[in-house]
């Protein structure tokens, strides 16, 4: 059996009730997943509740799945939707501010010491600049610049028109590096 | 070229096509200030391949994916509870009240069929009796007083 074959085996097998099944999926699925909640919240732990909340849903509302999308952009909207709801919860509202700089983002996969440290540090500015946005903007500048999706993919996970992405896109990319050059120009920001 | 159409073009430079840079690329050879932007775009352009490499892999994956199983079973409980909830103060009242309603139903049914059995008369004898009585009061009356108003009449005429 291909891959795809085998995936749609357990996809129906996980509609049917198989947790066994679904286990298979979510640890196939689990670091795409884990990485747009990160890149969108910027902090691990948060990340971690998000995708444990998706994937609840995503059990109780396998059934909705119909096999004429792809499940990654299914998830990836699912996803979504529970990061842009967890952001406007009371407790995440706190935690922020409570806690504003104790989670930082940690990248490990670059090739140097040194670049990794610039990695991380431009990171963490790009985190601060995109909290600056519009959820919408933000939803797009992640998806595109972040992940690097299509403007197809954006379109089928955000639900935004391809005029609304454009439009979005443009005031994101805008505003981020003006952020950007301002916090280069006072290191302390 | 509008400006601000001409910077959104160069903001969205990777999603233009070959044509639409071209045209771009054109215009910025004649404009100093859209040259700057699109460098700048490039700069922007750089930072973010940087940022699209790093992969921020979940530290603990095969624990976190426990963790996702044991809320889901957790959840599954908690539907559980709340069907047999349902079912217990929701459900059994709708049965009984669903049952009544038959039990009228069919007692309804089998009263029409009952009366349709008998064929009993409209009007009993009795009450035509009563009805007719009161119909020839109700002439006579009225002809008592035809001809007590015209004598009345008659009578004031008179006078």
């Amino acid at each position: 059996m291909t891959s795809t074959t085998n995936e749609t085996h357990w996809i129906t097998q996980a509609q049917k009730g198989d947790k066994q099944a679904f286990r298979y999926l979510v640890d196939a699925y689990y670091p795409f997943v884990f990485n747009l909640a990160f890149r969108y919240l910027g902090n691990q732990a948060d990340a971690e509740d998000v995708v444990q909340e998706a994937c609840v849903k995503w059990w109780r509302h396998f059934a909705q799945f119909k096999h004429q999308a792809k499940l990654s952009t299914w998830l990836y909207a699912l996803t979504l939707r529970t990061c842009m709801d967890y952001t406007k919860t009371a407790s995440y509202k706190k935690r922020k501010r409570q806690q504003p700089e104790t989670h930082a983002m940690q990248i490990a996969s670059t090739e140097t010491p040194a670049k990794m440290l610039e990695a991380n540090e431009l990171a963490e500015r790009f985190k601060k600049a995109a909290e600056t946005l519009s959820e919408k903007q933000k939803t797009v500048f992640v998806l595109k610049d972040l992940q690097d999706f299509t403007t197809e993919e954006t379109m089928q996970i955000s639900g935004q028109t391809e005029e609304q992405i454009k439009s979005n896109l443009f005031h994101a990319r805008k505003q981020v590096s003006m952020y950007m050059k301002m916090m280069y120009q006072t290191p302390e920001l | 070229m509008k400006a601000q159409h001409v910077e959104e073009e160069i903001w969205n430079w990777f999603e233009l096509t070959e044509a639409d840079k071209e045209r771009v690329l054109l215009h910025c050879a004649a404009c100093e200030t859209c040259k700057d932007l699109l460098e700048e775009v490039q700069h922007y352009a750089s930072q973010i391949e940087t940022l699209q490499r790093a992969e921020f892999t979940p530290g603990h994956q095969a624990q976190a994916v426990q963790k996702i199983m044991e809320a889901i079973n957790h959840s599954d409980k908690q539907v559980d509870l709340n069907i047999s909830f349902l079912s217990r103060w929701l459900l059994v009242p709708f049965q009984v009240a669903a049952m009544v309603l038959i039990l009228f139903a069919g007692q309804e049914l089998f009263s029409v069929e009952e009366s349709k059995n008998n064929q009993l008369p409209k009007y009993s004898k009795a009450s035509l009796l009563n009805t007719s009585a009161l119909l020839k009061n109700n002439l006579n009356r009225k002809k008592e007083r035809k001809i007590s108003i015209r004598e009345l009449i008659e009578k004031k005429l008179k006078k």
